[in-house]
């Protein structure tokens, strides 16, 4: 489904990541971890489309879309849930929907609304407030769904526990389980070790752009404490 | 039934003066430029106005010839002026806007002449009686009528369009709204488009009121307009709706009441001045 061959991305001179290589498959979840700065909201801002490739390919489907502008990613099953949320603050929780789903035709646009509403019943009772004043944890919601709009095939997730309350963080964690059960393939950025094991199928350890560990959740969870050191050394 | 009569012009005044200012605030939310040369958008519609009108007669078709031929005019200033410096400090821009601005005024007067043009026979002078002893020009409530409906118009696109929703999301968060998929390189053409056919419409009017065009027409209204959108606590469409309304109606009581003191154009800065002593941000901005 997404294949990176060597990829390569960073800001002008900075690189922040050097040659990653990883294929994702339909109903998988990949889990991307490392301490700060390790590259990982660059890697996806990059499959994104929104920070500069420095080199390798990126495939969806077997078609290269490296050289594709963000704009016409959505269409091809990407999405994304960027760190930090960035919900449209100045626009209702209804827009917000409507704007992550863009791409799909108006037919579309009603059922994927309804689909969230249940997946995210504060959702509904919201859709009319501004999505700024909303708490933190709705506006993680409010972020799913917006990708969720646009029938991603692949949904790219930036930190989606930080600053959420337990609960929140369940209910958001329920949804991606029952979306990959559904054949999306997800990219999971999270700082916390334990449920990127629990959650993934599939784990890469970043660590200043290099790639230092990857393999199968299983192969992690015998090597715990081999990743917990390559983060431990940098996090310390 | 003076303060009434006052009243109304200020409108009529501040109507013009927020069909300028919004096509400021749409650039500038969108991409924190001040857009100066957006006056000479002003006079090349007042130009196209009076010259359509005096060929065909028809005023509707004058006022839709000057909206997008400005229109498209703008987008040309986006693309060959703006663009280009987008990644510059956003002093760049507003220098090249001056430069523009400047030199539309030059273009003006090279292209029709000096002294000026006006309507062979100027439509709208009728008026009528809204109570005894107060008379409206026909030109002034077209002023009025016309603003309402296209503010009326533009509020609709931006709350109930899937285009005009866009449009805010990527004044929001430009690089979200691209992941999202929007185009927003077409949003930025839609914004300079309309803001640019809106001080057309502003200068058609204009040229109505007054019977005359002049190459440095647009001149006062560019520093106005400027300061209407820092009123209006910049990049906010209400607060310039609400400073071009408020100062339409100030200058017109001012330049009744304090009018030996301060003159007609001084007026809007005393305002600004004041305004921002009480309220830095603006007149909808927190304290
Ligand atoms: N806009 C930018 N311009 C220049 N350098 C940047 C920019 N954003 C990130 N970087 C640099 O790129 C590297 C990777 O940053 P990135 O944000 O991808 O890390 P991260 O793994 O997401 O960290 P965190 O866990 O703190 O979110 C860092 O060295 C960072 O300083
Ligand atoms: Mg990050």
């Amino acid at each position: 489904m997404l294949e990176l061959r060597d990829l390569s991305c960073g800001y002008g001179d900075i690189t922040a990541l050097r040659s990653l290589s990883l294929t994702l498959d339909p109903g998988k979840i990949l889990a991307l971890i490392g301490p700060n700065g390790a590259g990982k909201t660059s890697t996806i801002m990059c499959l994104a489309g929104l920070v500069t490739r420095h080199g390798g390919e990126i495939l969806l489907a077997g078609k290269d879309i490296s050289n594709l502008p963000a704009r016409a990613r959505p269409s091809l099953g990407l999405a994304i849930v960027p760190e930090g949320r960035r919900v449209f603050a100045e626009l209702t929780v209804g827009e917000n929907l409507i704007v992550g789903g863009h791409t799909v035709d108006r037919l579309a646009l009603q059922r994927n609304q309804a689909r969230i509403f249940e997946y995210f019943p504060r959702l509904r009772e919201r859709r009319g407030q501004h999505a700024g004043s909303l708490s933190g944890g709705e506006q993680q919601m409010l972020a799913i769904g917006r990708a969720l709009m646009s029938d991603p095939k692949i949904l790219l997730v930036d930190e989606l526990s930080l600053g959420l309350m337990p609960k929140m963080v369940d209910e958001c964690y329920e949804v991606l389980t029952q979306l990959s059960a559904a054949g999306v393939a997800i990219m999971l950025v999270e700082q916390s070790t334990e449920r990127a094991l629990s959650a993934a199928d599939h784990v890469c350890v970043l660590e200043a752009g290099n790639v230092t560990w990857q393999g199968s959740a299983t192969a992690a969870h015998q090597n715990k404490e081999v990743i917990e050191a390559l983060l431990g050394t940098n996090t310390g | 039934m003076l303060s009434v009569e006052l009243f109304v012009q200020g409108i009529v005044q501040g109507s013009i003066y927020a069909l300028i200012a919004l096509g400021l605030t749409l650039v500038y939310g969108l991409l924190r430029i001040l857009h100066v040369a957006h006056a000479a958008l002003f006079t090349l519609g007042a130009y196209i106005g009076v010259l359509v009108t005096n060929q065909t007669g028809s005023l509707p078709l004058a006022l839709a010839a000057a909206a997008l031929f400005a229109g498209f005019v703008g987008m040309a200033i986006y693309k060959l002026a703006y663009e280009p410096l987008l990644s510059r400090p956003p002093y760049i821009a507003l220098i090249a806007s001056i430069a523009l601005f400047i030199a539309s005024e030059e273009i003006y007067r090279i292209t029709f002449g000096p002294y000026g043009l006006s309507f062979v026979d100027p439509p709208l002078q009728g008026q009528i009686q809204l109570f005894s002893g107060f008379y409206l020009k026909h030109g002034e409530v077209l002023v009025i009528g016309l603003s309402v409906t296209l503010l009326g118009l533009l509020a609709w696109l931006s709350s109930s369009t899937r285009t005009g929703i866009a449009w805010r999301a990527t004044v929001t968060d430009p690089e979200i709204a691209q992941a999202c998929g929007v185009n927003i390189q077409s949003v930025r053409y839609l914004n300079f488009f309309i803001g640019s056919a809106l001080a057309a419409i502003a200068g058609v009017l204009v040229a109505l009121l007054n019977n005359l065009v002049e190459p440095t027409m647009g001149s006062v209204p560019s520093y106005k307009a400027l300061a209407i959108i820092v009123l209006g606590g910049l990049g906010s469409i209400r607060g310039t709706l609400l400073a071009a309304m408020a100062l339409g109606v100030i200058e017109a009581f001012g330049t009744i009441y304090i009018g030996r003191m301060l003159d007609r154009d001084a007026i809007a800065f005393a305002f600004l001045i004041a305004v921002l002593m009480v309220r830095p941000r603006g007149l909808l901005g927190a304290r």
